[in-house]
């Protein structure tokens, strides 16, 4: 089944979003919507830092709540302010599919440790590669 | 603290909006996307019943009516504004704007934003609905149908102001309003208003309500923002102790908004900084382009022009895909009717996100050093329309030094930026050598001064920070370090011939260097003419050379200079105009000069040949050539036509001289200085010896002759004029004993001829001679060279034909043969065997005359003059040291000389010599001829000192 609402973020170090993609079948004004989810995720920036700490699991199921949208996240490794190359991936969906989601975002992290690797990209500068863009909206149509 | 769905916000606050919602507080409530995301998930509240109308409130729903029915009308006619179609007066339509403009999110900046919701669902239909399934009929679902699909999702309160839907509501709503009379209460079965809604809710909650301070906040619009303000600070602070530094900002946004509709612009603006920032630094540029305008606004109000300013450029900084054409062209006005505005100072402002700039793709401009350029520079424009500039300069860091510092490098003209990628030239004038990258951008617009310090790659501006911390690494401009540009060298490698006009080659090479309108200043030093008759030929080094070859190979006699494609150039006030073809291949610049040399070359002894002084013979010509961009490159060079008369051919090989190579070297940097010696020289040198001594007192006189030039002489003729005192045997009139004429000389090799002589008495035949002091060799020669390898046949004013002969003159000095001594002088030996120290000896020379002299002509023949010399740490000298002796002019008297000396060191030491000053050394003829040894012994021991041994 379909998220028919998702709004997927990676956040590098000092929180700048380096890719953020409106996913997600809902035909619901997107433009209208974005910003709002946007806020959503940053906001839950504050919550996911304290909760962090707390935890070694680096998938976070629920961090935050908006309507029946679910923020999740996925910490990658060491802590976000620790590791210079570390980097949070958050999506806020409405998907109950736990395993898909964590699926989802292992991918994506594979397919971010490519871009990672590709000798012309800057860690920590913003993703432009619309073959990363489509590879993650494959992934989202397959596991969300 | 609350966790989970409503983090945004302490849960009393959402709860406490809700309540105000319900009674009709909604407009008072900013649709920001916090009061949103709380609101629109939190449920309606699910009474068993939903409240009705109570009886005696129509003054209440009148008054409540009267209310809403202004913000529904204002939203009515903002959706008829955003519609292009609509048939509306646009006066009237901006008037309801201006009223819509307090209510809604329509921003500053001409900015459309549709509102965001308030509420999970639409409170009319939830109302109805609810009421509904308490009646017998559907009244809900009769309402449902007059709305669009989309009410049914869970964000509808958009939907519900969509213009379609809306007119229905207003429709339907303006269709039930009217004079609130008893009778007017809606049965059960009809549909409740909105302002029905808000009443019957204000009065359900009235009785369910027992806090009293709770009530007063719902009471009116103003208790219900001071509580809100209350609370809203409240859970800001909370936050920011607790260090969600996101929820504490966005709260204080929410503040702003408050304090900027009660017109506190100060405190709004200084909020809303706080939230920009945020937003700003972590790149969250969706958000920060919701609240930017506010900022923007408030600083509008505060006239803060530089703020304002620069709250403009961030608006047109964000990404394109955020605001629409139409509002960046907004932003851009703004920018411009500011900077152009009566601001009291120019304010600095920078736009490294709006404006990039990177060198051009592939290598860096390279220069030489001293030389300008122009440097073309990409600038991308984040502009959405063309903006002209007043000035643009752009700084160069030099890569190499600090101490360098940086250059600001101004655009001639004053540049119109598009939008997107422009090329911009600058004039780059000479710099000092290294590599420079692209420092800080600057510029003017009006009164804002603003500055870029962001390179991009050649992409569009990025306005990602973290872009921004780039450092440019690639250099654009090469200035390299200074170097020859342009080498001037002799064609030639071997000598030229003196006294004759000669082609002097220079071989002007460029060195990755264009020699455009390159002039040649010559200037020559004292006894070199450059023959002003002729013209000056300048040609292809290659094809020059290829010929030359050519020539040599078929060993011709004529000059190469017919068969070879030339140029001719004039000579004006020392100065020759290179051609522009010239500009980027080698050529030869050929020069008609003379050395002068008014010495008669001299001839030397074949036993001991004489060397010449060099520097005797030194001619200079000082070359300077101006070429490069607007002639600012300089080339000087020194020659030293070196005059080389009289050097064997072994040595006359052209070599520059090291001593000579750095006589001014790397003064500037413009100029270079080095010596090449070309050398002028006679064609032959001529030295002699005697071959034979013949019984009857004649001489055969060997005049070797060596051809000092790489070229072929063909020698047609040739006499010896002879000094007095000497003779031709025979009736010679000077030619050689053996005539083999013409005898062609091969370059550098040798040819001798013999002259049989004599000495003897002046004019035998009585005819008048002109008396030499020294005797001269003619030769009558001609040459067949190369000018390009060496000497060659001279030039000629008007040509008689090939067979141009030259001549030659060398002088001889011959010496008269020396034939016997006029007197001898022996050394005795000594009287006894062994001399010793402090011994005094007796030291006798017996001198004898053997002859008479011939040439005597003094009275004093008979008496001369002696001086014994010694050393006078060896020896002492008992008596006088010189004196005269008289000795008899007859052949054959003797005379002995006796000097008492004793000698004072033991050892071999040199005897006393017995010198006559008064006569020729040639006359003389000492025995023994050179030097000896005498030994001398110790001084003997005296026995009276000695003691006996005791035994």
């Amino acid at each position: 089944m379909t998220s028919a609402t998702a709004c997927f973020v990676i956040v590098s170090r000092n929180d700048i979003p380096i890719y953020d993609a409106e996913l997600g079948s809902s035909t619901v004004r997107k433009e209208d919507a974005a910003h709002q989810h946007q806020f959503i995720l940053h906001a839950a920036l504050d919550v996911v830092q304290d909760v962090a700490w707390t935890t070694s699991a680096m998938f976070l199921k629920s961090v935050d709540r908006f309507n029946d949208l679910v923020v999740s996240v996925y910490v990658t490794a060491g802590h976000i302010l620790l590791n210079p190359i570390c980097y949070l991936l958050m999506l806020l969906h409405d998907s109950r599919n736990e395993d898909g989601m964590k699926s989802f975002f292992q991918e994506v992290h594979e397919l971010y440790i490519k871009i990672l690797l590709n000798p012309l990209y800057l860690p920590g500068s913003r993703i432009t590669s619309s073959h990363f863009d489509t590879k993650v909206r494959a992934l989202a149509r397959k596991y969300l | 603290m609350a966790t989970g769905g409503t983090h945004l916000r302490l849960e009393g606050v959402p709860k406490f909006m809700r309540l105000g919602y319900l009674i009709g507080h909604g407009e008072n409530i900013e649709r920001s996307p916090v009061n949103s995301a709380t609101l629109s998930m939190l449920p309606w509240p699910k009474p068993a019943v939903w409240p009705s109308v109570p009886p005696d409130a129509s003054s209440e729903v009148f008054t409540k009516e009267k209310a809403s029915l202004s913000y529904i009308h204002c939203l009515e006619t903002y959706s008829l504004f955003v519609q292009e179609g609509s048939e509306k007066d646009k006066d009237h339509r901006l008037e309801e704007w201006m009223i819509l403009q307090a209510n809604s999110r329509i921003k500053y900046f001409s900015i459309h934003r549709k509102p965001l919701p308030l509420e999970p669902s639409s409170l009319l239909r939830e109302a109805n609905r609810r009421r509904a399934s308490f009646s017998a009929g559907n009244m809900s679902e009769l309402l449902e149908s007059h709305q669009t699909p989309n009410d049914g999702s869970g964000s509808d309160g958009l939907s519900r102001l969509s213009p379609a839907s809306k007119i229905h509501a207003s429709t339907m709503s303006r269709t039930y309003s009217g004079p609130a009379t008893c009778d007017n209460f809606p049965p059960l079965d009809r549909p409740m208003r909105l302002s029905e809604i808000h009443v019957a809710a204000q009065h359900a909650l009235c009785c369910t309500i027992s806090d009293a301070d709770l009530w007063k906040s719902l009471s009116s619009i103003e208790e219900f923002e001071a509580k809100y303000i209350e609370l809203t600070k409240g859970a800001a602070d909370n936050y920011h102790r607790s260090w969600w530094k996101r929820h504490g900002v966005v709260l204080d946004g929410e503040i702003a908004a408050i304090c900027f509709r009660h017109r506190n612009i100060d405190l709004a603006a200084r909020s809303y900084e706080k939230v920009c920032a945020l937003y700003a630094g972590e790149g969250w540029h969706d958000l920060l382009a919701e609240v930017l305008p506010n900022l923007a606004e408030c600083q509008k109000i505060l006239n803060d022009q530089a703020g304002y300013l620069s709250s403009c450029v961030r608006l047109l900084s964000l990404d394109n895909g955020l605001f629409l054409i139409k509002e960046r062209q907004a932003f851009q006005a703004e920018v411009i009717r500011l900077a152009h505005s009566a601001m009291k100072d120019p304010v600095p402002l920078d736009v490294s996100s709006l404006i990039t700039f990177s060198g051009n793709p592939g290598p860096p401009l390279q220069l030489c050093d001293g030389d300008p350029g122009i440097l073309s520079v990409i600038v991308w424009s984040g502009f959405p329309n063309d903006i002209t500039l007043e000035s643009l300069s752009l700084a160069l860091i030099a890569t190499f030094s600090a101490d360098e510092g940086i250059k600001a490098i101004k655009c001639s003209s004053d540049p119109v930026l598009r939008p997107g990628k422009n090329i911009i030239t600058l004039d780059l004038p000479p710099q000092n050598p290294g590599s420079y990258v692209l420092g800080v951008l600057t510029g003017q617009i009006g009164n804002l001064i603003f500055r870029s310090h962001s390179f991009s790659k050649g992409g569009p501006p990025d306005s990602d920070d973290f872009m921004n911390y780039e450092k440019p690494t690639r250099p654009v401009l090469k200035v390299s370090k200074p170097r020859p540009l342009v080498d001037i060298t002799a064609a030639i490698s071997s000598a030229l011939l003196m006294n004759e006009t000669q082609w002097v080659g220079l071989v002007i090479r460029p060195i990755d260097y264009l020699l455009k309108g390159a002039i040649l200043h010559i200037d020559t030093g004292p006894e070199l003419v450059v023959e002003q008759s002729h013209v000056i030929e300048i040609e292809s080094y290659s094809k020059a050379m290829e010929i030359a070859c050519q020539v040599q190979g078929e060993d011709s006699i004529d000059s190469p200079v017919s068969g070879c494609e030339l140029k001719q150039l004039a000579l004006n006030n020392g100065q020759v105009e290179l051609p522009d073809w010239a500009k980027d291949i080698t050529t030869v610049v050929w020069l008609p000069v003379r050395a002068v040399d008014n010495r008669l070359a001299r001839g030397t002894s074949a036993v001991f040949p004489q060397k010449q002084n060099v520097v005797d013979g030194m001619r200079t010509i000082a070359l300077k050539l101006e070429f490069g961009v607007a002639h600012n490159q300089t080339f000087e060079r020194s020659y030293i036509l070196l005059v080389c008369i009289s050097l064997l051919s072994k040595s006359s090989e052209t070599k520059p001289r090291s001593d000579m190579a750095n006589l001014g070297d790397t003064s500037n940097s413009l100029s270079f200085y080095r010596t090449i010696a070309v050398h002028f020289t006679d064609p032959f040198h001529i030295s002699t010896r005697v071959a034979d001594k013949c019984s009857d007192d004649s001489l055969l006189l060997q005049v070797i002759i060596h051809s000092q030039v790489k070229a072929s002489l063909k020698i047609d003729d040739a006499w010896l004029e002879l000094q007095e005192g000497f003779l031709h045997m025979g009736e010679g009139d000077g030619r050689p004993s053996s005539s083999s004429f013409p005898l062609t000389l091969a370059p550098s090799s040798r040819a001798a001829m013999l002259f049989s002589i004599r000495p003897g008495s002046i004019i035998s035949r009585g005819e008048l001679e002109t008396s030499h002091e020294d005797s001269i060799v003619n030769i009558k020669y001609r040459i067949s060279g190369d000018r390009c390898i060496g000497a060659h046949n001279p030039l000629r004013e008007a040509p008689t034909g090939s067979k141009e002969e030259l001549l030659f003159k060398s002088a001889l000095a011959l010496l008269q043969p020396v034939l016997n001594p006029c007197l001898a002088v022996g050394f005795l030996p000594l009287a006894s065997d062994c001399l010793r120290v402090g011994q005094l000896v007796s030291m006798k020379w017996r001198v004898e005359r053997l002859k008479t002299l011939e040439n005597a002509c003094s009275a004093d023949q008979d008496e001369f003059l002696y001086e014994v010399d010694v050393n006078p740490e060896n020896w002492m000298i008992a008596g006088r040291k010189q004196g005269h002796v008289s000795l008899s002019t007859k052949q054959g008297s003797r005379v002995v000389i006796t000097v008492s000396c004793m000698p004072l060191i033991s050892g071999h030491v040199r005897p006393p010599q017995l010198a006559l000053p008064s006569l020729c050394d040639a006359n003389l003829s000492y025995n023994p001829a050179g030097p000896h040894l005498v030994c001398i012994l110790p001084p003997t021991l005296s026995s009276s000192y000695c003691v006996p041994a005791a035994h």
